[in-house]
């Protein structure tokens, strides 16, 4: 099972990274003109393509870029001369950041909230949680960025509508800067969380240990957060594994919309630029980030539920 | 045939026993109440696609001005009770109004013939790896899988940079990123239905596989895969509106909602309307398909319930 999991994560890694070349090397534009501008040479386009090794079959070029990965080394931008390591090293810090922060805050929300209305079915509360997380998860991203940087930047000024400051330099602007952001991708996490939670506390409290522990006259909370909340964790914590590579994905449009100089912002810049080499590194970065991710999930709930183990 | 039909599997009862933390509210009245509230929200919703849908469709035939004609002795109105121009000007004085509704055609028919196009690959491709497993299953299986794991957005963008951003490529993308989802429903679909007796049935009186396939479970395969279209309709909207925000999108003079919502963004401390004027008509529609979706599943679980 662990080794048949291992095996798809090659194939597919290596599949996407083909793919990305593959998909890089049919650009309609030439990367010579992004290094040397719209009066390229020939001498100068056919020198960039020899550098770069487009002169050479498609498979001797993924094999040579392979290589070359494997060691280590994503190559150098076309434009800045910057290494795509040491790029990636200043900008994934900042996506990592907001991601994590985003999925700490969802948790913190869903959580109480999935629990309480499970245990007070059909209340008030669980009834109004429940409209809203429908309507949150219908809610766009980008919708919801705009409708806050609107009323928390302009109208209220509490938090800054763009830009970052690095951790080190200042945490509490560091965190002014990282909540708008951060609360735009926690929200629709949180709405699909607190549904999946309270589904699954729902029904663990229809179960005999759970009435074995109350007949014990074991407090409410107990029994809520001891008894009833772990075994009901399981598809939150695949969840949350799953949101966390999505929450990869979903930071590009964020970051552009905060211009926070996060590996988004990066993407966005050298698709624009032209500037294949950086873009390759930055996609195959994220790729691999989120097939992790969701390998390490699968390998949580092996280590979770002993019944899959068999499978 | 029809005796191996009508013997129902009994879905296995709640979980005894019921065990009460306080009191549990009244759940017939609960569940009345939410009934009768979901239909009036289900009939807005599908009230609202189709006045978008009419505006759009209608839009040349339409008593309004142009989506490019600038009139500039009437710039940035703010919305107001004016006619025609009631949802404000922005700054080169183009009615607001005819912008959303000219954009509209954008968004819908990106939603739909995206949607329509993965619907229909993904779907054949999902039935037919689900019904004849081995190989077929393996290779679509594969395919889907490296699609799903790039993010969405990043795939977007790769493919509408390598094809130019236009109507037609911006719909040629999400085909491609909605086709490995549609597969994998429609795999999981079918398989379920393949194992139901009616299909042994089929099997067993000599049907050949296109018309076991077509016959008993391509119709029952479609109704939880279209649920699932109309959401994703809504979903590509969005997405549409977020690569158009990017510069990615329709290009200009065409509006379209995240164009103008990407117009708009620099001055949304002045003039917020520009921006929220499309936000709103985006939220509308999207939250319409979200309705109208889940509307769709529950009366597919309805009946699935009653086999």
């Amino acid at each position: 099972m662990l080794l048949r999991r291992l095996g798809q994560l090659v194939i597919v890694l290596l599949l996407v990274s083909f793919l990305t070349l593959l998909m890089l090397r049919l650009l309609p534009v030439d990367p010579a003109y992004a290094i040397y501008g719209q009066n390229a040479t020939k001498a100068q386009v056919a020198q960039v393509h020899h550098q770069l090794g487009l002169d050479q079959p498609i498979l001797v070029q993924y094999g040579h870029w392979l290589g070359q990965v494997l060691t280590g080394n994503l190559g150098t931008s076309l434009r800045t001369g910057q290494t795509v390591t040491s790029a990636l090293a200043t900008t994934l810090p900042i996506t990592l950041e907001i991601v994590i922060i985003a999925e700490l805050i969802a948790l913190a929300v869903a959580i109480p909230l999935g629990v309480y209305s499970a245990y007070r079915a059909d209340g008030k509360l669980d009834r109004a949680v429940s409209a809203a997380s429908s309507g949150m998860v219908a809610i766009p991203g980008f919708v919801l960025a705009l409708v806050l940087v609107y009323f928390f930047a302009y109208l209220w000024r509490i938090f800054p509508a763009t830009g970052w400051v690095p951790l080190t330099a200042d945490p509490i602007e560091n965190l002014r800067h990282v909540i708008l952001p951060a609360v735009t991708l926690a929200a629709v996490e949180a709405a699909v969380f607190t549904r999946v939670l309270r589904s699954d506390v729902y029904s663990t409290l229809r179960e005999n240990f759970v009435l074995a522990a109350r007949a014990q006259g074991m407090p409410t909370a107990n029994v809520l957060w001891r008894t009833a909340f772990r075994p009901s964790s399981l598809s939150l914590t695949t969840l949350a594994g799953v949101s966390l590579g999505r929450l990869i994905g979903a930071t590009v449009l964020v970051e552009i919309i905060f211009s926070l100089p996060g590996a988004g912002q990066l993407l966005v810049q050298s698709i624009f630029a032209n500037d294949i080499v950086l873009v390759q590194g930055v996609v195959i970065v994220l790729v691999a980030g989120v097939v992790l991710i969701n390998f390490l999930v699968d390998l949580l709930h092996l280590y979770l539920d002993p019944r899959l183990r068999a499978a | 045939m029809t005796s191996t039909t009508d013997t129902p599997a009994r879905p296995a009862g709640r979980k005894t026993p019921f065990v009460r933390l306080r009191r549990q509210g009244r759940p017939a009245q609960a569940a009345g109440r939410g009934r009768r509230r979901w239909h009036v929200g289900f009939w807005l919703a599908v009230g609202w696609l189709v006045l978008i849908v009419l505006l759009a469709v209608l839009a040349n035939v339409l008593p309004i001005k142009g989506y490019a004609t600038p009139n500039f002795g009437n710039v940035n109105q703010p919305p107001g009770l004016r006619w025609p121009e009631f949802l404000g000007t922005d700054n080169l004085g183009r009615s607001e109004l005819s912008r959303l509704i000219y954009g509209a055609r954008v968004s819908l028919a990106v939603g739909f013939l995206s949607v329509g196009i993965a619907f229909v690959v993904g779907t054949t491709l999902g039935v037919l790896a689900g019904y004849f497993r081995r190989a077929t299953e393996a290779v679509i299986n594969v395919a889907s899988d490296t699609l799903l794991a790039i993010p969405p957005l990043v795939l977007l963008l790769g493919i509408t940079v390598v094809l130019k951003p236009s109507l037609r490529n911006l719909v040629i993308g999400l085909a491609v990123l909605g086709t490995p989802t549609f597969a994998r429903l429609a795999k999981a679909n079918t398989q379920t239905m393949a194992r139901r007796e009616f299909v042994s049935a089929s099997v067993i009186l000599g049907a050949r596989p296109a018309r076991v396939l077509w016959r008993d479970i391509v119709p029952n395969v479609l109704l939880p895969v279209s649920a699932f279209g109309a959401e994703l309709i809504g979903v590509f909207i969005v997405a549409e509106a977020s690569l158009s925000f990017l510069g990615l999108g329709v290009p200009p003079p065409q509006p379209s909602w995240g164009g103008m919502i990407a117009a708009g963004y620099p001055n949304l401390s002045t003039a917020p309307y520009l921006t929220f004027v499309p936000v709103v008509a985006l939220f509308l529609t999207v939250f319409s398909f979200k309705i109208v979706g889940d509307r769709l599943r529950a009366r597919f679980e309805l009946q699935e319930a009653k086999l």
